[in-house]
């Protein structure tokens, strides 16, 4: 199977549970906990928004890190933030951006108010239900429309790194730089 | 290479004008006089009408903005999002101070308006009124301008890959015109909305550009290493084109290319770019002349630009007498992404300053051209003063070398470059000739000036085998015609001294460094003219840059006009 076509199982898979209200029926009767860990693994969630250029800019170093991980007990999950994304949409999007881990959306955004997620792109890395870093993937984009030539602080990378290490994260809280997340639906 | 660098430009045809500028929802509207901020707004009675001036013209289904402004769900549901692009100068993207000249299609955002705003968001985005809604803009489908005179497209389709840094490629543009024609505007239409970002526009009368398009196998080419190609119009996102103002054109000769060079931002997914062009022609030859002053000449080649690697405050400046009364039409500065200000304004005899532009925090990814409200005279005898200023410390993100190293003049984008164009037209068509004649006297000037330092500092790196002399195919391409006239013995090799002597042989065809002239005073090329240089010259220079770049944020005026030259 391809990795885009798996990248889109695992979408249906998982796309409607954490989202309550959505109409394609999702195929896990009980929600995906966003926040549950499993013993032993690294969670890696990634909010993002299909329609912030920045977190879409990142999805190269998504797929980058995603490799460079990859034999390690790391779980990846892209979380869509838009409320009016559909499945059909969110799917769309995975397969032309090349999304590595397990795309899901959250449109009510409650997993992101519960980690102190503000913008697109921001990470948060869970251990044994912990948080143990929270902020940019990197520092490429300095301010809005300031774009490095190459990121110099590779943030989440050396967070993961850390606590693959059994070590806590050196820095566990940063500042992403994106867009502020859209607000939930009424 | 760096001698190519002063040459290329120095014996370039000269001139260069600028068509396109940067603009805002309504062409041409004055600039509002903003109201007070409002403190209990709605969105139908007060936020839409920020939104639908401002935003609405890219914010809209089909045009660049990543989404739409058009609603109050729109505007609801980036709300937070919103304010903090506004607040942050991000958005819209205009860059020139504010009380600094006056221009066309201001984009600007008074406090008032960003306070309003932020007054909104913090009330929790309330709607207000339905009836009180705005029936949004409409804008026409399609050619902004009307159905162009002559519509021309890129070869092909041209990847651009999902990440990594930015993109430079050029793109040539057969035009195969019959007779001279007059531009009054070009009108650009991006094929893919999220990648384009810039477009600069080269005359390319030797039709160079063809030669090289498609040669590695896709299409357009790298680099930027055209001869005589005038840069005659620039474009950046959010931009809309409009004509010439007072009837004033510039001339495409029968047989010319166009090349755009374009600068295209990787978007995180693989997108393909075939660039539109839309072509206005004027229906008789303009009775102006524009002519194109870029201070420091050839943007900055021959300024001796050398930044120390660390320098936080580095400044460029440059100053010319004006020999007659002048109408300015269009500015714009250029630079690359150490230069974080750009500014010119004259001087008058009596002390008093007419300010023309200030870009207080330059930005490499807007390289737009700003046509003032109204011609600005400026008089006889003043001095007009370009004044740019370069961070190359760590600090600055937009530093493309880390650590900082020194970086000189070059076309590369990781190399500098920097000027200010101003475009005029002499008020009184008689005086043509002396401003030509300053203007292109201070280029020859400098050009010359620095020349033979150039070659004494390039000497060992165009010595590629070492053996202390030059070889005729040692030389770049363009310098090549000057071999046997440097080869004072005859003995097929450049001695040191022997190319210093490319000073003297310069002065020698001092008389051909003419101005920059683009109208129809000029139908014969620039006076005077270099032997032995198709299209005589004087001068403005060709160039470019390639490389890759990075994008940072505010503003860059840019572009401009002139010469034509890098980057």
């Amino acid at each position: 199977m391809s990795r885009r076509a798996a990248a889109l199982l695992r979408l249906l898979a998982f796309a409607g549970a954490a989202c309550a209200t959505t109409a394609n029926a999702p195929r896990h009767a009980a929600p995906l906990d966003l926040l549950a860990t499993a013993p032993g693994r690294v969670r890696v969630l990634v909010f993002t928004s299909h329609e912030c250029p920045i977190a879409n800019s990142y999805a190269p170093t998504l797929r980058a890190l995603a490799i460079r991980f990859a034999a390690t007990p790391v779980d990846w999950f892209v979380v869509h933030v838009d409320p009016d994304l559909t499945d059909a949409a969110a799917a769309a999007h995975a397969r032309d951006y090349d999304l590595p881990g397990t795309v899901v959306r959250e449109p009510a955004q409650a997993a992101a108010r519960q980690l102190g997620i503000t913008r697109t792109p921001e990470a948060a890395v869970l251990v044994d239900g912990a948080l143990v870093y929270r902020g940019r993937i990197d520092d490429q984009w300095a301010a809005l429309g300031v774009r490095r030539a190459e990121a110099g602080q590779s943030d989440l990378a050396d967070a993961i790194t850390a606590v693959l290490n059994g070590r806590a994260p050196a820095t566990a809280r940063t500042e992403a730089v994106g867009c502020l997340l859209p607000e939930p639906l009424l | 290479m760096r001698l190519t660098n002063v040459l290329v430009p120095l014996l370039a045809t000269a001139f260069a004008a600028v068509l396109a500028a940067p603009a805002a929802a309504q062409s041409g509207s004055p600039a509002p006089a903003p109201a007070a901020a409002v403190a209990g707004p709605n969105y139908h009675e007060h936020v839409a009408p920020i939104l639908l001036k401002h935003c609405a013209s890219c914010h809209r289904p089909g045009e660049a903005a990543p989404f739409p402004l058009l609603s109050y769900a729109d505007a609801r549901k980036r709300g937070r999002n919103l304010l903090q692009a506004v607040e942050d100068r991000f958005m819209p993207p205009w860059h020139p101070a504010p009380g600094y000249g006056s221009f066309r299609n201001e984009m600007r955002l008074a406090e008032a308006q960003i306070t309003t705003l932020r007054n909104w968001v913090k009330a929790g985005m309330p709607e207000g009124p339905p009836e009180k809604a705005q029936k949004p803009p409409t804008f026409p489908e399609g050619w902004q301008l009307g159905e162009p005179d002559m519509v021309l497209r890129t070869s092909g389709a041209f990847e651009v890959p999902a990440g990594g840094r930015d993109v430079y490629r050029n793109f040539a543009i057969p035009v195969g015109l019959a007779e001279d024609k007059w531009l009054t505007a070009i009108e650009i239409r991006p094929g893919s909305r999220a990648v384009l970002h810039h477009v600069l526009v080269f005359l390319d009368e030797r039709r160079e550009g063809q030669q090289l398009d498609g040669k590695d196998g896709k299409p357009g080419f790298g680099g930027m290493r055209l001869q005589n190609a005038p840069l005659i119009a620039t474009w950046a996102v959010g931009g809309m084109p409009e004509h010439l103002p007072e009837g004033l054109a510039i001339k495409l000769p029968k047989g010319s290319d166009l090349v755009l060079q374009s600068h295209l931002h990787p978007s995180g997914k693989k997108e393909k770019e075939q660039t539109t062009i839309g072509l206005h022609f004027a229906d008789k030859p303009p009775t102006r002349t524009l002519v194109s002053i870029q201070l420091p000449p050839l943007f900055g080649a021959t300024a001796g630009l050398d930044i120390p690697a660390g320098e936080k405050d580095y400044k460029l400046q440059d100053r010319l007498e004006l020999p007659c009364d002048v109408d300015a039409v269009q500015i714009g500065g250029h630079a690359h992404q150490l230069c974080t200000s750009v500014k010119m304004f004259a001087e008058s005899k009596d002390g008093t300053e007419v300010p023309l532009l200030h870009i207080p925090a330059w930005d490499f990814d807007w390289q737009n051209t700003y046509t003032f409200r109204e011609l600005v005279r400026i008089p006889k005898g003043a001095t007009l003063r370009a004044e740019l200023r370069y961070d190359n410390s760590a600090a600055n993100p937009n530093n493309p070398n880390k650590p900082p190293k020194r970086v000189r003049w070059g076309r590369e984008t990781n190399d500098e470059m920097g000027s200010v164009t101003l475009l005029v037209v002499p008020a009184d068509e008689k005086d043509l000739d002396a401003l030509l004649a300053a203007v292109g006297g201070k280029n020859a000037e400098r050009a010359i000036a620095r020349a033979e330092k150039v070659v004494d500092e390039q000497f060992d790196t165009f010595d590629k085998n070492r053996d202390g002399k030059l070889a005729k195919d040692e030389l770049p391409r363009q310098m090549r015609m000057f071999f046997d006239g440097l080869d004072k013995d005859g003995d097929g090799g450049l001695t040191r001294e022997e190319a210093k002597g490319v000073t003297e042989l310069l002065k020698q065809f001092g008389a051909g460094f003419g101005g920059q002239p683009s109208g129809p005073g000029a139908p014969g090329g620039p006076p005077g003219g270099v032997p032995g240089i198709p299209g005589g010259g004087a001068g403005g220079g060709s160039g470019g840059d390639a490389g890759g770049g990075r994008r940072r944020r505010g503003n860059n005026g840019g572009g401009a006009g002139g010469g034509s030259g890098g980057e």
